[in-house]
Parts: C-alpha cells; sequence; structure tokens
C-alpha cells in the first residue's frame, strides 16, 4: 500500500524524465501493448466519490452509469492521476464506455484512442469476422502507442511486456487460491486492494511485491489452521472501484467475509494469459476478447460458467450481484444468476442496486443484514 | 371495438383521409401477424426490414407496436412484466413498456424469434435476450461495430460478414434459402418506400407546412417493418403523398398549424404517448422533420453492384450508432433542408445511448447551425402534459 500511495509522486518523477502516461478504463484494452511502447499504463478505476461523479453530470445525464459520470468528472475536478495522462485508450464496449470516449475526445485536450470490441464473438469462436476485426483494431492501437511514445513496439519488448503481465496474472490468480481456505490467512479486502494497486503501481515493482507476499502466505499458511464459522460470500456484478468499499463494509461489519469474487477489477482481470506460442497480436486477440466475457457481450453462458465455478470453489454460500444504477448490462442478467445459482448450487443471490454515495447505506445495510440472517437461518 | 377507438385524447388530421387508412393499418399490425401464419421476427427499431423479409419472414417492430401502449386502454401494468423478469425500473422506458407487453402475452404471442442488433443500444440487446430465454425463442445478434471513419474498410468488411451469417443462419433455421435476387428485390421495394418518405419530408419544406407532426411521426415511423404489407403501405404512402402534394399546391397548411409557426426540428427518441405531437401544434410551433427513423430512409439502399458490400456500408452510414458529433454533423444537411426556426432533442431518462449525447449535440447544432435549440425529457407517458409549459415557453421564445 506504501508503493501506491507513493505512486503520484513517482509518476510526477517518472514524466519528468520523459516517461509517458496512458489511462485506460475497461479490461478489454491490452496494456501489454502500452509497456511495450515505453509507458507507463494506469487502469484508472480509482478516484470515486459523489465529487467526480457530479462533475461527470456537467456532461453526462444523472441517470448515466456513476462509474462513467466519475471517469469523466475525475478529469474535471483535476485527479492527480488523470492530471498525468498523456493519452487515454477506450475499449468501446457498452454504451457508457462509447460515450465517455466522445466526451474525452471533445472537452480533453489529449489523444484518445478507441478500441473496437466485437460483443458477438463468443467461446466457440464461430465469428471468424469477431476476431479478425479485434485484430485490426488491436493493430491501429500498436500503431498509434508506437507513434505517440516514439518507440516501435518489437517482437522482442513485446514478448518481455507479456511474459512480465503473464507472471503478474499467476501471482495474482495464486493469491486469490488462498481465499478458497477455511481460514485464510489474507482477506478479500486485502486482495482486493492489491488488484487496484496492480492497476497503477510499476508493473516489474509489483511483480516484486506480489511475489513476495505469494511466499509468505505459502510459509504461513502451513502453520495451524483456524476455524473461521463466518458467512463465506461472494460477489459479483459492475465495475467496483478501489474506493467503493461500501457493500465490502457492510458485508464485513454483519459478520460475514467474502471468499470469491468475479469482478474485472478482481479475479476476472488476472484471469488467462496471453498465449506465447504463437504470434504475440493473435496472443492478445485470444486473451482479450475471450477472457470471461463482461455483459456487454452476448455469451451469457461462459460468464455464468465462471461465477458458478468460482461461487463452488470457494465454497460461498452466498452470493451479492452488486449492479450500479444504471448498469442495464449487468443489472438485465441479475435475474439468471439468480436462477443459475439457486439451481446449479442451491446457493443464494442477493441484488443490490447502489451508486458512490453514501445516501443509501442504511437501506442497504439493513438490505445485507437481513440477506445475511436468511443465510444463516436466523 | 377497433384500436383505433381505444385510442385517447389524441387529436388525429381526419381530413388527410388517406391517413385514416394508415392509421387502421398501423392499429392492426398486431392482429396481422397473429393470423399470418408464416415465421414472425420481432425486430429492433432501426434493423432494416429488408433482411427479414428476404428470408421470406414477417417483421414486427417490437417498440413501436408495443412499446405505444399507453396511447391505447390496454393493460395498466405497461412495465411489471419486465421488472418481474429482471430489467431495472430505471431503463428506458420504451424498452420497459414492449418487453412487459411482450412477456405478457406468453405462449400467444405470434413470434417466432428475436432480432437483436448488437453495438447499437445495450438496454435493447440485453432485453431481446432476456425476452427470448424468458418466451424459449431463439435469438440472433447482428453486430453492428463502432462508427470510426478511420476503421471504415473493415468495419464494412465486418458488416458484410455479419449479414452473410444471418443468412446462413437464419436462413437454415427458417428452412429458407438467401438469395442475392431475392434480397435485391425486397431492397427495391423498401427503397420505394424510402422515396416515399423523403418526399413526405420533403414536403415539410412548405411555408405551409401540410402534415401535423403526429401524422408525420406515425408516417415515417412506418420504416419500421413497412407494417408487414410493403405493397399496401407504399399504395397508402402515395395516396398520402398525393394528398399532401395538393395541399402544398393550393398552399394550404394543415389543420391545426397556425400561420407562421414556429417550424422545429425533432432529434431523438419520441415520447410514447402520441399527445405529444399535438402539443406542438397547440403551442404554436410545426414538426418539420424529425431524425427518430431517419436512419432507415436517410437514402436509398443501393440496388446495384456488389449488393452485400453496398448494404453494409449503407448500414454503417446510417446516422444513428455513430458517436454523437459524427451523428449531429450527418444530420445538419437533413436538418438544414427542413428549413427550421429551433431544434427540439428529445432524451428519454434511462437512456444510456442517444441520450447521453445531449451536451454534445446540443452545442454542435448550436454552432453548426446558429439556432435555438432545446432539450426535453421525459419517462413515462404521463409527463407527456409536464411538457407543454416548457414547449410553450420555447416556442414563444423563439417568435
Amino acid at each position: 500500500m506504501r508503493m501506491l500511495k507513493d505512486r503520484p509522486e513517482s509518476l510526477r518523477l517518472s514524466k519528468e524524465s520523459g516517461s509517458k502516461v496512458v489511462g485506460y478504463f475497461c479490461a478489454y484494452i491490452p496494456e501489454e501493448l502500452i509497456a511495450a511502447a515505453g509507458m507507463i499504463p494506469l487502469r484508472l478505476v480509482s478516484g470515486i466519490g459523489p465529487e467526480a461523479m457530479h462533475a461527470g453530470e456537467q456532461y453526462l445525464q444523472s441517470y448515466t452509469c456513476p462509474y462513467i459520470r466519475t471517469c469523466i468528472g475525475n478529469k474535471a475536478i483535476g485527479n492527480p492521476y488523470y492530471e498525468m495522462l498523456d493519452a487515454v485508450c477506450v475499449a468501446c464496449t457498452c454504451d457508457g464506455m462509447k460515450k465517455l470516449q466522445e466526451y474525452w475526445k471533445k472537452y480533453f485536450n489529449i489523444p484518445v484512442f478507441t478500441v473496437g470490441v466485437p460483443q458477438t464473438s463468443n467461446r466457440f469462436r464461430t465469428r471468424k469476422q469477431a476476431i479478425d476485426y479485434f485484430r485490426e483494431e488491436l493493430d491501429d492501437l500498436k500503431k498509434n502507442l508506437e507513434k505517440l511514445s516514439g518507440t516501435k513496439i518489437t517482437n522482442k519488448r513485446l514478448r518481455e511486456a507479456v511474459r512480465t503481465h503473464n507472471l503478474i496474472r499467476g501471482r495474482m490468480r495464486r493469491l486469490y487460491d488462498y481465499l478458497k481456505e477455511e481460514s485464510s490467512f489474507i482477506s478479500w479486502r486485502d486482495v482486493f486492494q492489491i488488484s487496484h494497486a496492480g492497476f497503477l503501481v510499476d508493473r516489474p515493482e509489483f511483480l516484486k511485491e506480489i511475489t513476495r507476499i505469494v511466499g509468505e502466505l505459502k510459509t504461513t499458511s502451513r502453520g495451524e489452521k483456524k476455524t473461521d464459522k463466518r458467512t463465506r460470500i461472494m460477489l459479483y456484478g459492475s465495475v467496483m472501484a478501489f474506493e467503493d468499499t461500501k457493500v465490502l463494509d457492510l458485508v464485513e461489519r454483519a459478520g460475514a467475509k467474502i471468499v470469491a469474487d468475479a469482478l474485472c477489477t478482481g479475479s476476472r482481470f488476472w484471469r488467462k494469459d496471453v498465449p506465447l506460442d504463437g504470434p504475440l497480436m493473435e496472443g492478445l486477440v485470444e486473451r482479450y476478447l475471450h477472457n470471461t466475457p463482461c455483459p456487454n457481450m452476448t455469451d451469457t453462458a461462459m460468464r455464468l460458467n465462471y461465477v458458478i465455478a468460482r461461487a463452488r470453489e470457494s465454497h460461498a454460500q452466498g452470493m451479492i450481484y452488486y449492479s450500479l444504477k444504471s448498469c442495464d448490462t449487468f443489472r438485465s442478467e441479475a435475474k439468471v444468476f439468480e436462477e443459475a445459482l439457486e439451481g446449479e448450487l442451491n446457493i443464494p443471490t442477493f441484488l443490490i442496486e447502489t451508486e458512490y454515495s453514501p445516501a443509501d447505506i442504511g437501506t442497504t445495510r439493513t438490505k445485507i443484514e437481513a440477506f445475511l440472517e436468511m443465510l444463516r437461518g436466523v | 371495438m377497433t384500436k383505433s377507438a381505444q385510442l385517447t385524447e389524441v387529436l388525429l388530421d381526419r381530413r388527410l383521409a388517406s391517413f385514416n387508412r394508415l392509421w387502421q393499418m398501423f392499429m392492426e399490425s398486431e392482429s396481422r401477424i397473429q393470423k399470418s401464419g408464416g415465421k414472425v421476427v420481432a425486430k429492433w427499431r432501426l434493423f432494416p426490414p429488408e433482411i427479414i423479409y428476404a428470408l421470406g419472414a414477417t417483421p414486427y417492430d417490437l417498440l413501436l407496436h408495443e412499446g405505444m401502449t399507453k396511447t391505447t386502454a390496454r393493460d395498466a401494468r405497461t412495465t411489471a412484466y419486465a421488472i418481474e423478469a429482471g430489467l431495472s425500473a430505471d431503463s428506458c422506458i420504451w424498452n420497459l413498456t414492449a418487453t412487459s407487453n411482450t412477456l405478457s402475452k406468453g405462449n400467444l404471442t405470434p413470434l417466432n424469434m428475436f432480432v437483436a442488433t448488437a453495438g447499437q443500444c445495450d438496454i435493447s440487446s440485453k432485453t431481446w435476450q432476456l425476452m427470448s430465454r424468458n418466451m424459449h425463442k431463439p435469438i440472433y445478434s447482428m453486430e453492428i461495430p463502432i462508427y470510426d471513419a478511420a476503421s471504415e474498410k473493415r468495419a464494412i468488411s465486418f458488416i458484410k460478414e455479419e449479414l452473410t451469417s444471418l443468412f446462413e443462419r437464419v436462413g437454415r433455421r427458417f428452412g429458407h434459402k438467401y438469395s442475392e435476387r431475392t434480397l435485391r428485390e425486397e431492397i427495391k421495394r423498401g427503397n420505394e418506400i424510402r422515396k416515399l418518405l423523403l418526399d413526405l419530408t420533403g414536403s415539410l419544406t412548405h411555408d405551409h407546412v401540410p402534415m401535423t407532426g403526429l401524422e408525420y411521426f406515425l408516417t415515417h415511423a412506418t420504416a419500421g417493418d413497412y407494417l408487414q404489407e410493403p405493397e399496401a403501405l407504399t399504395a397508402i404512402l402515395t395516396e398520402i403523398r398525393n394528398e399532401v402534394m395538393k395541399r402544398t399546391e393550393q398552399s394550404k397548411a394543415a389543420p391545426g398549424i397556425t400561420n407562421d409557426p414556429v417550424r422545429l426540428y425533432y432529434v431523438g427518441m419520441a415520447p410514447q404517448d402520441l399527445r405529444f405531437w399535438n402539443i406542438i401544434e397547440d403551442s404554436g410551433g410545426a414538426i418539420v422533420g424529425c431524425d427518430t427513423y431517419l436512419p432507415l430512409f436517410y437514402s436509398p439502399i443501393p440496388e446495384n453492384g456488389s449488393l452485400l458490400k453496398e448494404f453494409a456500408g449503407w448500414i454503417w452510414k446510417m446516422p444513428h450508432h455513430m458517436p454523437s458529433l459524427d451523428r449531429a454533423k450527418s444530420l445538419i444537411p437533413y436538418i438544414k433542408q427542413q428549413k427550421p426556426d429551433a431544434i427540439i432533442i428529445g432524451n428519454v431518462i434511462g437512456c444510456r445511448n442517444l441520450s447521453s449525447s445531449d451536451r454534445i449535440i446540443k452545442e454542435t447544432f448550436r454552432e453548426e447551425l446558429g439556432i435555438p435549440v432545446t432539450s426535453i425529457e421525459f419517462g413515462s407517458s404521463e409527463d407527456v402534459t409536464l411538457l407543454e409549459p416548457h414547449i410553450k415557453a420555447f416556442v414563444e421564445m423563439c417568435k
């Protein structure tokens, strides 16, 4: 966490020494390309809060997803991370992301590189046109990043970046594995914070740090196991920002613990490596287009399988389906997931619709407590 | 009792004799698909109906026919079924109502399949999936990639492949083999309608506006599915055009339109409640154009050359799915042609697509056209009368 705290200052120093900083929002942008161009990638899912959200409303309607409003509002209010950006990459996934890139292009004076992401691509890879299209979009992104950085993304540089990112992903998956144990020596809150640190801090430094953490956990977990009878909850849903701990805090205060997630800022982000045994650009297409998809993509079964597998292996007793207000893609699938988890694993699901405001803490607390009581059979 | 008799508090231009036939045809769409006996495909608003006709099936514009229900005395539970099925009550009201009405029919629905358009509107795409799942009917999603002038070549190639896949896969399901000849014929039929709609739009450029906003809106909304009978529709639209042209020759405005009205162009989603169009005229304005369905008839689809490629190119340039700035700029020539005094932008509460473009669209119109622009926002149809003071004040200001 010290690394994260010092990050704005270290970024400032890097910029002073000539490094460029490139931000992105959605998990469909291969940050390996940014790193291979010698630039610093930042995934921008931090800095929530009513101030940024309301600043975003100068551009977008209040019934737009709060994350999208925040992604614009943070720039408008001068969030330090946003102020250091030399460019942003926007994956055109949901309607919100599409609008986001429009507003950034029109109102903020930095390059915006858009990447079209075919929604109909599926796990059977039956739509070759989707794969071809995405490949060409990534080729364009590569060219744009090369132009911005003045550095050619050679095969060697890309391979090095992919290798580092694959190692990071592998270590992060190990961290998530520890959460499955009945009495884990690391909490989900810690893993979630580490995950977010991984979006912002220097990647090779981050790799060293999580390698150390994983090593420590390996040693510690050989010790005596305590029993932990807290109710085990899995979390799935909309993008969850770093400071958005409302649900987590309420779950913990109500005497339960989160043991797994399938969030795009959590375990889903670290799933699936880029294959190194073929052309690397094709490897990026394979990894980014065919990772467990966001609900903006039409292949519901693929994400359903992932969520069921995570719930099963983590021995979750209930699932919280976290939907940001106005996030239509997640919200409209809540019932499908509820029915599937009930049918497959006999696990109840509870839908929470919220936004970045403390206004609904009281009602959300009551709902979460009632859900947990139901799980405990009180 | 006919459905038209159920219509409440909406004033139609009864002197436009041929329009009354169109209205009847419009209201009978639902019973027509019940009786059709063939395959009926529920389609998204701006999905070109030619594609479905070319598969030997009948298109049904779900938002149009199942979304405007609050105007008629139907089931009061207009959104309940959709919310029970999993949609948020905060979603776009057009989708909520259409989904709810469709789900409420259960097994009685004559719909055989849902065709969704991925990439143009998330909530439509998701509601189509939801209806398909709940009603155990198949769904096929055709994707239109994000508009970016720099990626035109690959995007058109992508759309062409999407069209080919759709014709192959849906054709196989329907037992109907796709042929370019059939598609060309359907495009020709559709282009006849497009030309008529463009003529009617052109008639609104006259100083004496010969059609009211309500008649114009309903007329151009027929582009959604050609009311299941393209030939019959062509005949009626031809009669409407002739009647309207007669009015223009006689320098007669449509009844209800004041002398020297404020000429208004409407951009965006329309309210579900048809009384909205009456309010415009009651406030001293006149609708001289509307882009709600314009992307379906903005220009004829090329009939020659490489048909699928040309069609893909036409779909790519539909002035709807473009980013806000491109969309605004592509609309400007159509707006200028209609000589409006002012523009109204309609935003649907819960729409994360068009309505989220409001600021960019408004600023672009103001900068490029130099005329007053206002935005209105509406949710359910009960709100429509609340818009009246806003519209009246805007019209007064424009005078």
